[in-house]
């Protein structure tokens, strides 16, 4: 079993009734799940907020894991100051599954941290290793700002699937790692609905989201259905790709990535049908009527 | 030329507001099967739809989207079927505060996809849900076989935010689909 260090007194106090009620939660039932084995070297967790990060990132011990409590946006704003500082994030309204699912993945990183070479060897051999978590030092403000009397949230939530936040490509993707720009012809699906926060929350996003959980979809396609331009749709890949939903798949043969200043606006020819296909398809039907409905729409 | 009728279905328990969600939808050309709600156990609402509730949008000149509320009770079971067979798009609502809401919105997708035509699901919610809530359930709803759909919120009294939820629909559709 691993011993968890948690250091959470950086984060603000609109995050710190959720987060410690959370986590309380999410510890037990990752500890419930876990048997108790040889106790190995402790992880350092250092759980911020986008106000706290550079207090924290700036202490914290080399070994230690960052967790950013932050939108999308702020999460990007703070991956670009401080790269490879940040290992995981949270939107401000995540559930007790994510925190539980992340422990999990932060676990395993730990482990992956120490025990690199042997961990390559169990997995080529088809072993696994256990994982556990005990709250080693919470802070005390956090202690008491829970409340454990309150039982809804343990009954309500699912049992996390244990690769849902580990950063995940296909064997068929490309070299498409956190930025990485796609090679050109992959297309891109999302194995499961996720909702996305701040800037990222309004309807082209979602149509984007649809797209994706529909069928595998091409850069243009994407951009022909949803009018994003298409640095926010990468900007959105790349946060799909963070929360592992994403599934990229090559084109047969890939050329080199496209650099994003020479990406084309959607190509025009693409969003009109041709002669032979004068009659609209149901999709362009709808997207035109509901836009003209839209338009006059008073609300 | 033959144009296919395209229809999309509505499918929820009773009270959700189905009906209400039509007539947002499609205004003056909404039709409503709604008698007397002799079932105040099952809900308290004052009337119920027995057979379809039925509107339409008129795409373009020649064709016409088709929008059916099935009623929520077991019994009218047969009438759901018949519509989802009938359709290329399903709207699953529900309320998520509801005890037996996901058991529900599982059942149903897995009903939808069981359908011939069926090309996109998406479930909505309702009722007012906090994000965390929201997140919540889609989180568990997706873990479940067939129910990776688009989960979003929306007011059935609302135009505006019924059409985005026809909008998502659409943005999942293949560009040339031909239903039956």
């Amino acid at each position: 079993m691993s011993e968890l260090i948690l250091h959470a007194a950086h984060l603000s106090e609109a995050h710190q009734l959720r987060f410690s009620y959370l986590f309380e939660v999410a510890a037990k039932h990752w500890r419930d799940k876990q048997p108790s084995q040889t106790a190995k070297t402790a992880t350092e967790l250092w759980v911020i907020d986008a106000h706290s990060a550079p207090d924290a990132i700036q202490n914290r011990s080399n070994s230690s894991f960052v967790l950013l409590i932050a939108t999308d946006d702020q999460a990007q704003a703070a991956r670009a100051q401080w790269p490879d500082q940040i290992d995981a994030q949270l939107p401000p309204d995540y559930s007790v599954g994510r925190l539980t699912q992340l422990l999990e993945h932060i676990s395993v990183q730990a482990h992956g941290k120490r025990l690199r070479e042997t961990l390559k060897t169990r997995r080529q051999h088809s072993m696994t290793l256990s994982h556990d978590v005990q709250v080693k030092n919470a802070d005390a403000a956090f202690l008491k700002a829970t409340d454990l009397n309150q039982p809804t949230l343990v009954v309500a939530e699912p049992a996390p699937e244990p690769v849902l936040e580990a950063p995940a490509t296909t064997a068929t993707a490309p070299a498409a790692a956190l930025g990485n720009l796609p090679a050109p012809g992959t297309r891109f699906r999302i194995k499961r609905w996720t909702q996305l926060t701040g800037s990222m929350a309004g309807q082209a996003h979602r149509q984007l989201l649809a797209a994706m959980i529909s069928g595998d979809r091409g850069l243009d396609e994407l951009a022909e259905r949803t009018q994003l331009e298409r640095g926010e749709i990468l900007r959105v890949l790349q946060v799909l790709r963070g929360k592992g939903v994403l599934v990229e798949t090559a084109a047969p043969a890939a050329a080199e990535p496209v650099a994003l200043a020479t990406l084309a606006p959607p190509a025009t020819h693409t969003a009109e049908p041709g002669p032979a296909a004068a009659k609209l398809g149901l999709f362009r039907q709808l997207s035109r009527w509901i836009h003209q409905n839209r338009a006059s729409d008073p609300h | 030329m033959h144009h296919p009728i395209k229809r999309i279905v509505l499918l929820g328990p009773m009270g959700i507001g189905k009906t209400t969600a039509i007539r947002s939808l499609c205004g003056s050309l909404a039709i409503e099967c709604d008698v007397p709600n002799l079932d105040k156990q099952a809900h308290a609402k004052e009337t119920t739809t027995v057979g379809l509730d039925f509107g339409e949008i008129k795409l373009d000149d020649e064709d016409t989207l088709q929008v059916y509320g099935c009623p929520g009770q077991e019994r009218y079971d047969f009438v759901r079927e018949w519509a989802l067979s009938l359709a290329f798009g399903a709207i699953v609502m529900v309320d998520i505060h509801e005890p037996q809401a996901m058991e529900q919105t599982i059942d149903l997708i897995q009903q939808c996809h069981a359908a011939p035509n069926i090309q996109a699901v998406v479930v909505l919610i309702a009722r007012p849900a906090s994000a965390a809530q929201q997140e919540m359930f889609t989180v568990r709803l997706s873990a479940h076989a067939e129910c990776a759909v688009p989960v979003l919120s929306a007011d059935p009294r609302n135009p505006s935010q019924m059409l985005d939820t026809l909008d998502i629909i659409a943005a999942m559709l293949p560009d040339e689909v031909q239903p039956r």
